[in-house]
């Protein structure tokens, strides 16, 4: 009886994790194939053909056609083949930006500390969208100014934070004892607080490319970051708006539709790892 | 021997002292019982002694050398929460084998099971994980224990359970232990003096 009731919880957390560790193979699996997709598709869908102009999605026009006659389905693919490219480029800079910072501001303190966290603070308070497009404009858009502007203005809050981890890190008990143990900094700082911070970074790393993709559809839906021959999302959309009015509206809802998937992919990808990488909720 | 040479302790927080002109002496094998009311400053003495604090001025000396602030110390603390001397991230066996691993017959006398090793933490409750810590604050290296009110929060039976492991270390491996409790008669079972901490005057008086 009392066997039963002790080992109930067990089961059930396995049966968790299992399901935590199919997620992510799915979110996984769903990007390489999106990708291969991508790749595989010729330029044909990207012709223009006055024959077949605005369709609405069929069976051989699963997304419809433009008023070009290009086929949306492979625009949509495509382009959320560049926004993915995109958004890793910009994703790692500004995650490898916040590790570097989070990670100086907490060694070493003092007025390192203050500026870093007063930078930080700066770009915070600043209107995420003015910042973009400043940078972005500056830059001279392109891939570019969307990568460098999306960079630039995310990798605050995981700098908080790592600095935060490493900061409570410092003072934790097990690791005072493990120099009391005769440990030297680098085998601590290998062994006791890589582990800590490398989940840490990689699931912010992850958790921020929905923004970035995000961020850099709306830069060029704004027209500030790729240029309209690049069939990105952004771009899709701002083109789109100019048809709505004609009834169109396929051409906004499902490229926009997609995009919304894409990243909600990404955050499930995030989460599930964050529930995984921690011992704590992972063997509940 | 293990020594606090007049040592004065105050917290960058507050100006008065802690402790004052401390002096205490625990030789090898011996057990020293430290008793005080709360506040007096016991779980300072205890990180002053194992150089997790160091004094404001007076000395902590081991065998007539100076605390090292670098290396592996032959002191080692054990803490009233030993879950918070334990890695979150690590599971118990690597936590054990943070030096070398324990050999089998301590583990069998602190009754620290086979199965544990390959959980973490968060799986164990307080007394087990105390076990664990003084598991591995008993390396080969070790000469002297603080023992901070390490089995406030046990039932009974662990706490004889390790009571009796130390008394046997301090007996066979000559380890010196100062024990620091609330607990009068946990102090006047187990150890060989009993020296009162006292807030106010911040001295030890023998009790």
């Amino acid at each position: 009886m009392t066997n039963t009731i002790v080992q109930q919880p067990k089961q059930v957390s396995l049966l968790q994790r299992k399901k935590a560790v199919l997620i992510c193979l799915c979110c996984v699996f769903f990007f390489v194939a999106l990708y291969i997709a991508g790749a595989m598709m010729g330029d044909t869908g990207l012709r223009t053909d006055f024959l077949h102009r605005n369709l609405p999605p069929s069976l051989d026009y699963p997304f419809g056609t433009d008023w070009l006659g290009r086929d949306l389905l492979t625009r949509t693919v495509k382009g959320l083949c560049i926004s993915i490219q995109i958004g890793m480029l910009a994703a790692m800079c500004s995650a490898v930006l916040a590790g570097l910072l989070g990670v100086a501001a907490a060694t070493f303190g003092g007025k390192v500390d203050t500026v870093i966290t007063g930078m930080i603070d700066v770009v915070m308070s600043t209107p995420h969208l003015v910042m973009l497009i400043l940078i972005s404009f500056a830059m001279g858009g392109g891939v570019q100014g969307v990568v460098v502007a999306v960079a630039l203005t995310h990798w605050t809050r995981l700098a908080r934070i790592l600095r935060a981890e490493v900061m409570q890190l410092k003072n934790a008990d097990y690791l005072q004892l493990s120099t009391r143990l005769g440990k030297s900094k680098l085998w601590i700082a290998r062994n006791h607080i890589l582990p800590h911070l490398l989940p840490q970074f990689v699931i912010g790393l992850i958790l921020l490319f929905p923004h970035a993709i995000l961020h850099s559809a709306g830069l060029s839906f704004l027209g500030f970051g790729l240029t309209p021959h690049n069939p990105s999302i952004g771009i899709l959309l701002s083109e789109s708006m100019q048809q709505l009015s004609t009834g169109h509206w396929w051409l906004a809802v499902i490229p926009g539709v997609c995009l919304i998937c894409m990243v909600k992919v990404f955050d499930i990808l995030g989460n599930t790892l964050r529930y995984l990488s921690d011992p704590q909720t992972s063997q509940q | 021997m293990l020594e606090a040479r007049k040592v004065t302790f105050h917290y960058p927080a507050c100006a008065k002292p802690v402790l004052t002109d401390i002096h205490i002496s625990i030789n090898s094998g011996d057990i020293v019982g430290v008793y005080g009311p709360s506040g007096s400053g016991k779980t300072t003495l205890a990180r002053l002694l194992s150089g997790y604090l160091i004094p404001d001025t007076g000395k902590v000396m081991v065998d007539g050398v100076e605390l090292p602030q670098r290396g592996r110390l032959p002191v080692q603390l054990l803490n009233q929460h030993p879950e918070l001397s334990v890695n979150p991230r690590w599971m118990v066996g690597e936590i054990l084998a943070e030096e070398a691993m324990p050999g089998r017959e301590l583990l069998a006398s602190l009754r620290i099971n086979k199965d544990w090793l390959k959980r973490y933490p968060h799986e164990l409750s307080g007394g087990e994980i105390q076990r664990v810590t003084i598991a591995r604050a008993l390396g080969t290296e070790t000469r002297y224990i603080i023992a901070d009110e390490i089995t406030t929060m046990l039932d009974a039976i662990t706490q004889v359970q390790i009571w009796q492991v130390l008394l046997e270390a301090a007996r066979n491996r000559n380890i010196g232990i100062l024990v620091i409790s609330h607990d009068h008669q946990l102090l006047n079972r187990v150890c060989n003096t009993v020296l009162q901490l006292s807030g106010q005057s911040g001295g030890l008086k023998a009790a």
